[in-house]
């Protein structure tokens, strides 16, 4: 993709991570409708096995993208002196970014459990 | 019939009031326009100003924000507004006085897309050739009449209309896109890639609400950025 490209890239992140967190959260709800986790050994097997804690890492990057896309898109549209967006812009960064390590740190500890 | 319309003379006027109107039910006709209506309040009040010229949709001079909807007063049926038939200016443009706004910065960004056919190769000695299915792809763009009613109804072009080219711009810009003997599918892409020109877009389809002509600018932004992601990818 070319240089300048920001508005199409932003949008196909939020498109395609669209599609991924729609399916995921199909697949979440449907696992805690039919055989919800009991006790916490069920449940952290369950976040620990491979496949789920993959999906689950992509999910969080996910949601983290999804939400940056939308966030910054509010930010553009209604905040237009260039350093209070800028300034939200940054703290909103570091917000998700800390959510995110946050939740891959828990993911990354279960696995290694 | 009773009207509230938009004044504002910038050179007796401190700031912009809303002023009544009314119409004799003997003044008025069956079939009648809006815009008819206008006319004869304008007998009465010769200072009331507003733009029109051909009176049959196709000049498109007088869009106006009727009863708080974008419309062409000329092809709005009287009878069908609710009263008081609220009149003001296209919403979010510079007034010049009463329904008059400064169309620049909408004509900016329709110089802004190259509204012309960019083709380098040598003028024939007959017109550029088009078969007819070619031709069709044009069919729902050409027809804008550049009234200003979808960009001035849209909230992305309210927040950043400096920046963002508005609905009647970029379908201008698709209906260049799409047309078989344009050659400059890639800088106009190009050009429309950064955060603002296009991609304020959100989809809101206020556009696609009022157009008088019923044209859809928000499937044609849509299909550019179609056409911006096959080439990307």
């Amino acid at each position: 993709m070319s240089r300048g490209a920001q508005g199409l890239r932003a949008w196909l992140i939020q498109r395609v991570t669209a599609v991924y967190l729609g399916l995921f959260t199909l697949y979440l709800l449907l696992f805690f409708l039919v055989s919800p986790p009991a006790t916490y050994p069920q449940w952290s097997a369950w976040a620990g096995s491979p496949l789920v804690a993959i999906g689950l890492a992509l999910y969080v990057i996910a949601v983290l993208l999804h939400a940056w896309v939308g966030m910054r898109d509010v930010l553009i549209d209604y905040v237009h002196p260039i350093g209070i967006r800028l300034t939200l812009l940054g703290i909103m960064a570091f917000g998700l970014l800390g959510c995110g390590l946050w939740a891959l740190r828990s993911l990354l500890l279960n696995s290694a459990l | 019939m009773r009207f509230s319309l938009y004044r504002y003379d910038p050179d007796r006027d401190t700031k912009p009031y809303m002023q009544d109107f009314d119409l004799h039910e003997e003044q008025l006709e069956p079939g009648m326009m809006l815009l008819d209506a206008l006319l004869l309040l304008k007998a009465q009040d010769e200072t009331l100003s507003f733009r029109r010229s051909c009176q049959e949709g196709v000049c498109g001079s007088d869009g106006m924000n009727i009863n708080g909807r974008n419309g062409l007063a000329c092809i709005t049926p009287l009878h069908e507004l609710k009263q008081p038939i609220e009149l003001r200016p296209l919403p979010g443009m510079p007034v010049i006085r009463d329904l008059v706004v400064d169309l620049e910065p909408f004509y900016r960004q329709y110089r802004a897309v190259k509204p012309y056919l960019i083709n380098e190769d040598p003028v024939p000695e007959v017109e550029r050739r088009q078969s007819p299915e070619d031709r069709d792809q044009l069919d729902g763009l050409y027809e804008c009449i550049l009234c200003a009613c979808c960009s001035t109804s849209c909230p992305s072009y309210w927040w950043n209309p400096d920046k963002f080219l508005g609905p009647a711009a970029l379908l201008q810009s698709w209906r260049f896109l799409a047309d078989s003997r344009d050659q400059a599918t890639e800088e106009r892409l190009d050009s429309l890639q950064d955060p603002f020109r296009l991609f304020r877009c959100h989809t809101i389809m206020n556009c696609v609400e009022v157009c008088p002509k019923g044209l859809n600018p928000t499937k044609a932004i849509g299909n550019i950025r179609q056409l911006m992601v096959k080439r990307s990818l």
